[in-house]
């Protein structure tokens, strides 16, 4: 009788103490960052994308700017060949690398769109006024992209080194903590604003 | 027991604190949060039907809003911030679009949820501040400006519903429908 009784006690408790050891809050927080690295990794590949498009806007009005053009269609290349899977993201080193390939593509774009200024059929074109506010929304939710999928590398980090989560993390899961992401030219992704 | 104890009280924590970060710098005091005082009490009341209809008829739940100053934050991320403290748009629709206007600064901007990119696209919401909106304020017209700009999103939205087909019900009474 006492036994049973014991049972009964005991069972929920250690279910109880198990699951405040990050049994499950760790999978559930690197799940989460994962998701937000993939938010960040489609958002820069949606810029990618605009790419070919812009070039061969402003190369039709643009025809001194070669040189431009071409860091840009090069940057590119470079950028969308480094991928990074979630698994890196513990990486520091892989990390900065992506980091770097697009913030170097970042840079390109934002000295090519300073040189259409000179360019007034350019700057009135239907065609180039889609691609750029396209590529401000774009440069735009990378910036969300981004800053989300740091809180949520915070808050895992913050998970795996947190009395009890600890060790579930240790013991169980062998947690290691994830990179943030910061981006190596902060100014140039800065997209143009709208003034009135 | 005691870990379990521990747990709890921590997970209150890191609840507490993403709340205070998510405190809205202003205070949504309906569709048309006229913080920066720019609409006539008709106009914010006009607007405010149009949008109350557009979300019944057409899905999405859409916010005027105009702030006396940013925080020295830039347009874009007030504005996602704002729109997210408010929690705009249906949560599984994600179809909630915030129309910021912040006159001291001279900035304005239209935050889409990502269920809306299809109508409301980077460029059909450039070309409605270029077209609609910019003309007006440059000339001091808040107003005319908020105005023409709001009827141009709310057309598109109404062409492109973001409600399932057949059911212009709100998601609520729907449910409630189901259940009884």
């Amino acid at each position: 009788m006492l036994n049973k009784l014991i049972k009964f006690l005991v069972v929920p408790a250690v279910a109880l103490s198990l699951s405040a050891c990050g049994i499950n809050s760790v999978p559930t927080a690197e799940e989460n960052a994962k998701a937000k690295w993939a938010d960040v990794e489609s958002t820069y590949q949606r810029r990618a994308d605009l790419i070919p498009n812009l070039v061969e806007t402003v190369k039709g009005f643009a025809t001194q700017e070669q040189d431009t053009l071409t860091a840009v269609v090069e940057a590119r290349a470079k950028a969308t060949s480094i991928q990074l899977s979630a698994d890196d993201l513990g990486d520091a080193a892989k990390v900065q690398e992506f980091a770097a390939a697009q913030g170097a593509l970042s840079q390109g774009l934002g000295r090519l769109m300073a040189t259409v200024e000179a360019y007034p059929d350019l700057k009135s074109n239907q065609n180039f006024l889609a691609l750029q506010s396209q590529l401000e929304g774009t440069e735009n939710r990378i910036n969300v992209a981004r800053r989300d999928y740091n809180e949520a590398v915070r808050q895992y980090n913050t998970t795996i080194r947190t009395f009890p989560d600890i060790i579930g993390a240790k013991i169980i899961h062998g947690a290691k903590p994830m990179e943030p992401f910061a981006a190596t030219t902060e100014g140039a992704e800065e997209a143009p604003e709208v003034k009135f | 027991m005691v870990l379990s104890l521990s747990a709890c009280g921590q997970n209150v924590e890191t609840d507490q604190r993403q709340l205070a970060d998510l405190a809205p710098s202003m205070a949504l005091t309906g569709r048309v949060a006229d913080q920066a005082d720019l609409l006539t009490v008709e106009a914010e009341k006009e607007l405010t039907k149009m949008l109350a209809n557009l979300e019944i008829t057409s899905g999405p739940q859409f916010v005027i809003a105009t702030t006396t100053s940013l925080n020295g934050q830039t347009i874009e991320d007030y504005s996602v911030d704002l729109a997210r403290a408010w929690a705009i748009g249906d949560k599984r629709r994600d179809d909630g679009v915030l129309l910021l206007v912040a006159p001291n600064e001279r900035k304005v901007r239209i935050a889409v949820g990502y269920g809306l990119e299809g109508s409301l696209s980077d460029p059909f919401c450039a070309d409605v501040i270029r077209d609609a909106m910019l003309p007006a304020f440059t000339t001091g017209k808040m107003e005319e400006g908020i105005i023409n700009g709001a009827n141009r999103l709310i057309e598109k939205m109404q062409r492109v519903p973001t409600l399932p087909a057949n059911d212009n019900a709100p998601e609520t009474d729907a449910q409630n429908r189901k259940a009884s």
